[in-house]
């Protein structure tokens, strides 16, 4: 039996949020970037659904529609914070996670894509340079840069909220 | 202060991402109780919005008007003050067009949520009308992976997971022996779910749409999980609507192209028929203009519809000195009213397009 695309969209979209919640930083974000990745995918169903690995399309989407749109959405005002997130992440996250999850997202968008595709995504460099567009050197390189940015910025924690 | 290695970098950051997946799955009934946080479009003005906004306006006019008089004993008297009061400033016609523009804004934000708290209401109501299979038990909302996926702008939805001791045929017999009350059977499905793991069989079963929110559905969805009990939810989902704000843009059309697309029974897929016309009877462009006026506004469809050689209506409606507006009604697979205000602008969508094309086919014969 063949899939369609909402089968497709509905096995996929759950996963997706949750790349999207590490791009952005934030779960309205995310979700109009889930909005935009899916109608891009629908755009695209023919293919989607008979191509051989959709799902990787489909992040592929997902990143380079998040590359596109931060000048877009640097325009508008940006949501820090929900209540709802605040309520979904904790009360209070250990002092090394809180401080980890806002230099994330102080880095450059690139770098945090690199990041949210090798740490979160566990994807080998060559899948990730395929997704940005770019050859593995510049993955190594980007995420090398962000490796760094964060180790200087964590070293004002503590040792003991390491 | 020592450095952090690469592998305590790796391990922090693989820690904070999963300390945050959580961002992603939200629990819905905590965002039902509180005001949703949906994806909304670009509001637009419809003709009370329109109303209420001008009477704002009237109102700050006045003021203006009146100078220091009460605005009350000034309203309908602008001259009585001398000329230099009567007529307004660049400063004070970008004031009033700013408080216009913000009367419309509070007046568009009081609509829909009139329109989402309905929705959430309708979703509640559906929740309830489910059946409770004997000896089920509530379970926590499922995390990370069985989100219902949103079709359309503006969804409202609502879930909760029982378990119960029974087995997933047996418990499948109990719901479809107890059927919701007032509620159409509309599909039985098969879904595969991400978490927990396995084959939904799912009853959908439809409420009625309003001008509020599109067509509710109640998912009833067995699941028979590798290990421990049979597993069911109760899903209920709509979509609040916003204002049609195609009065807008219709405004001193005078005159209108249109395109009638049917396909041929033969070979409906990639075979239709086409006739082309223009009209510039005022008469006949009001009753078409005063019909889609009358359309509820439809949130995006961003499902999938295969290709079956759909009929549609096109209309192209011509505004001396402004862009020209399209609108396509899709008959079939979405049944949608897409409105197009020009080149490049926003389209946005209005339902029931069979009604459009009742009262077109008055005016045209096909």
């Amino acid at each position: 039996m063949s899939t369609s695309f909402e089968d497709l969209v509905a096995a996929r979209a759950p996963a997706l949020l949750r790349t999207a919640v590490m791009l952005t930083g934030n779960r309205a974000d995310a979700e109009d970037l889930l909005q935009t990745t899916l109608l891009q995918a629908h755009r695209h169903r023919a293919g989607l659904v008979s191509m051989g690995a959709p799902a990787a399309y489909l992040r592929r989407i997902l990143v380079n529609a998040h590359l596109q749109g931060v000048r877009a959405r640097a325009r508008r005002p940006r949501v820090v914070a929900e209540l709802d997130d605040l309520a979904a992440v904790g009360p209070e996250p250990p002092p090394a996670i809180g401080a980890m999850w806002q230099h994330l997202t102080a880095l450059p968008t690139r770098q945090r894509a690199v990041l949210v595709l090798r740490y979160y995504e566990d994807l080998p460099d060559r899948e990730i340079a395929e997704i940005l567009g770019c050859g593995q050197s510049t993955v190594r390189s980007t995420a090398f840069r962000a490796l760094a940015t964060l180790r200087e910025r964590l070293a004002d924690l503590p040792p003991e909220e390491l | 202060m020592p450095t952090l290695t690469d592998d305590a970098i790796e391990r922090l950051l693989r820690e904070t991402f999963a300390a945050h997946e959580s961002l992603a799955d939200p629990d819905r009934a905590r965002r039902l109780a509180e005001a949703p946080q949906m994806p909304q479009r670009k509001r637009r003005w419809t003709p009370a919005l329109v109303a209420a906004s001008a009477v704002a306006a009237a109102a700050v006019g006045a003021t203006i008007w009146g100078g220091g008089h009460p605005t009350g004993s000034s309203l309908g008297r602008p001259t009585s003050t001398g000329p230099t009061s009567t007529i307004m400033s660049e400063r004070e016609k970008a004031q009033a067009a700013l408080e216009e523009k913000r009367a419309r804004e509070l007046a568009a934000q009081a609509a829909s949520r009139a329109n989402t708290a309905a929705a959430q209401t309708e979703v509640l109501r559906l929740v309830s009308l489910a059946p409770r299979v004997p000896g089920a038990r509530e379970v926590p909302a499922r995390k990370g992976g069985d989100d219902l996926f949103t079709y359309y702008a503006g969804q409202v939805s609502a879930d909760q997971w029982y378990a119960v001791d029974a087995s997933a045929a047996a418990t499948m017999r109990y719901l479809r022996a107890h059927p919701p009350a007032g509620l159409t059977l509309q599909a039985e499905n098969l879904i595969e779910n991400d978490f927990p793991a396995g084959r939904l069989v799912s009853l959908r079963y439809a409420a009625a749409p309003t001008s509020a929110f599109t067509t509710p559905l109640l998912d009833l969805s067995v699941l028979r999980p590798p290990s421990g009990p049979t597993l069911y939810r109760v899903q209920a989902a709509t979509s609040w609507r916003e204002s049609n704000p195609v009065s807008e843009y219709l405004d001193g059309v005078t005159a209108m192209s249109y395109e009638i697309i049917r396909p041929l029974e033969t070979d409906p897929g990639t075979s239709h028929t086409v006739t082309r016309g223009n009209l510039t009877d005022p008469v006949a462009i009001t009753t078409v203009t005063r019909a889609l006026e009358n359309l509820a506004a439809q949130p995006r469809f961003f499902g999938h519809c295969p290709n079956r050689g759909e009929s549609q209506d096109l209309f192209t409606f011509t505004r001396p000195g402004e862009p020209a507006v399209t609108v396509v009604a899709r008959l079939g697979c979405p049944e949608v009213v897409s409105v197009t205000p020009g080149p490049g602008a926003q389209e946005f969508d209005l339902a029931d397009p069979h009604t459009l094309d009742r009262v077109w086919s008055t005016i045209v014969t096909r």
